[in-house]
């Protein structure tokens, strides 16, 4: 048993995994209703946005939500910033009687985003009290410059989601507000912007795309699960899992999976809209992009914990557990895949090199159209999604852009590659402190905050 | 549930020991033990599948094609030849080659779902028997393939067949053979709910 057999029956088999879970993902995708729309006004609602030193971006949130949505409760949890963040929030809830301040201080503070949201639901808890109204709150986590569609409300309060009582959790689609922002480094070239407009675009696709539509096969699986922006929560769901710390968050680099996690552990049902959503901003940058997804692999690498359970859990179905499997394995299986992949292909480039008589009969019999054969596939596998954005997301994208799109998101997949790696490396090492992902206008002061068309 | 504060809080789970699955526990355990076992099997017994997968191909080749066949003792080497006197000719069905390593993970993915005790175990076992002969079928029509090939059109018809041929079969194959575990398999809410 050699390296190189292993080596091609594992990236065959991991390869027909891979395809099946994309047809599974396309047909979920394409099919997928509407969801019904139902009445805000039957259930309270309480935001929860964590801050730490988000002053560039904090106050026009407030007034955006403030707006969108009146009558509901605004909940800023300030993780002990060093800028305005706080003021800024102070003088509006001196306005704004619904507008509340969470302030956390040193040293109990800057404990991660879990923590801060922890402390954000023990005032709400209090403030709700023990009424009947307890089961009709929603707690909704949006991020310190989340946008949420305005019609966020009256979809997540309609039967597809909390209006079923056995919901406990709804999380809406993701989308970039930035994606189309043709220079948004002003102080770089031509090259510089077009990578940046770009790399925002690949990951609006990536959200509306591919993870939308795991989102909606998730449906079917019952398995939806939690991201950290637009999630919305039932309160009482948050109790059953708070336990007597009164905390419903764990610790966890990936919180917001884990809190889903355990929402399903105890029973309750998970929905996902795809007709409301929340927009934030996409990353421009390459590094903090990949340390972003660094932590949210190895965040489900932690998360790992969790199988057993799931496995046991009468909550969960197969298709249920095998779907979470999957998500869980991903990580370790794009850190194998990197291997087993990478060996066949060398021992081709080998063989080229040094046998060219048998490299020419191969290519000339089977072996050119195979090449070709799986180059398409494994392009298509992608590039697919490009497709999609036109036809269900963006329809004013041209075919050339859209081709153009599905091509570069086969590329950003590679990126993947990179980041199970760093993951797996800090896995193994132990290390799990993070800095919060830093926003492109701290990483480039000079720019303008980005609008979307 | 853990809260029993609020009326939206759906009714509890039934307890486990009521479960009918509950009841016969050592079933599924010993349903994964044998997954587990043949998963192990078809690693560490990798060559004598092989065997086994060369000998049936040659069966079926001489059932349907009328062609010769031997094979070679012990060895997954199957020879070949069109009719008596034409040239012989010989594959060896390599690991990569064999359909060994692409079920064995099937096998142990149903060994976990055979031990958890919410599961259709019977779901779970059809699922894991249609996925293994698909599988198994298909690499064996590969097989043949590639030796009718080879006895009509020679060295080139065989480069052909094992080269682009089989592959795509394999790829089909296999892709519907997933699809179909996950359907047969998981197509239903689990048992007691």
């Amino acid at each position: 048993m050699s390296l190189l057999e292993v080596s091609i029956s594992f990236s065959f088999f991991l390869g027909l995994i891979f395809l099946a879970y994309v047809v599974v993902l396309v047909r979920g995708f394409v099919k997928a209703k509407p969801e019904r729309p139902g009445d805000p006004g039957a259930l309270d609602w309480h935001f929860v946005i964590p801050c730490r030193d988000e002053q560039a971006v904090i106050g026009a949130t407030l007034d955006y939500l403030a707006t969108t949505f009146p009558g509901v409760h605004l909940w800023v949890v300030d993780d002990a910033s060093t800028d305005r963040t706080a003021d800024i929030v102070e003088e509006r809830a001196q306005q704004h009687d619904n507008i509340h301040l969470v302030a956390r201080k040193l040293p109990e503070a800057r404990k991660g985003k879990g923590a801060a949201l922890n402390a954000g639901y023990r005032d709400i808890s209090q403030y709700v009290g023990e009424t009947e109204r307890r089961g009709k709150t929603i707690v909704v986590v949006v991020d310190a410059d989340g946008r949420p569609s305005s019609n966020m409300l009256e979809l997540c309060a309609g039967p597809d989601a909390f209006a079923d009582e056995s919901v406990g959790a709804v999380q809406v689609e993701v989308r970039m507000v930035n994606r189309d922002v043709p220079h948004p480094l002003p102080d770089k070239g031509p090259l510089a912007n077009r990578f940046a407009a770009m790399l925002a675009r690949m990951q609006d696709i990536e959200f509306r795309g591919p993870i939308s539509a795991m989102q909606i096969t998730r449906r079917r699986t019952g398995t939806v699960n939690m991201g950290g922006n637009g999630q919305l929560n039932r309160l009482t769901a948050l109790d059953s899992i708070a336990g007597e710390a009164r905390e419903p968050w764990g610790n966890a680099l990936l919180e917001d999976f884990e809190l889903g996690l355990r929402l399903m552990l105890a029973g309750w049902k998970t929905a996902y809209s795809r007709g409301s959503w929340v927009d934030q901003e996409a990353l421009w940058t390459v590094k903090p992009l990949v340390t972003q997804r660094t932590r949210w692999a190895q965040g489900s690498m932690q998360c790992m914990r969790y199988l057993p359970r799931v496995w046991g859990s009468p909550c969960f179905s197969t298709a249920g557990f095998l779907e979470i499997l999957y998500f869980m394995l991903r990580p370790w299986v794009q850190v194998v895949g990197s291997i087993v992949y990478v060996v066949p292909v060398a021992v081709f480039a080998f063989n080229a090199a040094a046998y060219r008589d048998f490299m020419h009969g191969f290519l000339l019999n089977g072996g050119l159209l195979l090449m070709f054969a799986y180059a398409v596939l494994g392009v298509a596998e992608f590039a697919i999604w490009g497709w999609f954005y036109r036809s269900r997301c963006e329809p004013e994208v041209s075919r050339r852009s859209a081709l153009y799109y599905g091509l570069s998101v086969a590329a950003y997949s590679v990126l993947n590659y990179v980041i199970a790696w760093r993951a797996f490396g800090r896995f193994v090492t132990r290390r799990g402190s993070w800095k919060k992902t830093r926003r492109n206008s701290e990483t480039s002061p000079a720019q303008a905050p980005a609008v979307a068309k | 549930m853990t809260t029993d504060s609020a009326a939206s809080v759906p009714a509890p789970w039934p307890a486990l020991s009521n479960q009918p699955g509950a009841r016969r526990a050592w079933v599924g355990r010993l349903a994964a033990a044998v997954c587990t076992a043949i998963a192990v099997a078809l690693i560490v017994f990798q060559e004598r599948y092989r065997v086994g997968e060369t000998w049936l191909a040659g069966e079926v080749v001489r059932t349907v094609t009328g062609q010769y066949t031997w094979h070679l003792p012990g060895h997954p080497v199957l020879y070949f030849q069109t009719s008596p006197g034409s040239r012989i000719m010989g594959i060896l069905v390599s690991l990569a080659c064999s359909s060994a390593l692409l079920v064995a993970p099937l096998f142990l993915v149903s060994g976990a779902l055979f031990l958890s005790r919410t599961r259709s175990r019977l779901r779970v076992l059809l699922a894991t028997l249609v996925a293994f002969l698909v599988i198994a079928a298909a690499n064996n029509i590969r097989l043949v393939l590639i030796v009718v090939f080879a006895g009509h059109y020679g060295e080139t018809g065989l480069d052909w067949a094992h080269i682009l041929i089989g592959t795509l079969v394999m790829l089909t194959a296999g892709g519907i053979a997933i699809l179909l575990y996950l359907k047969i398999g998981a197509g239903s809410r689990k048992e007691g709910r």
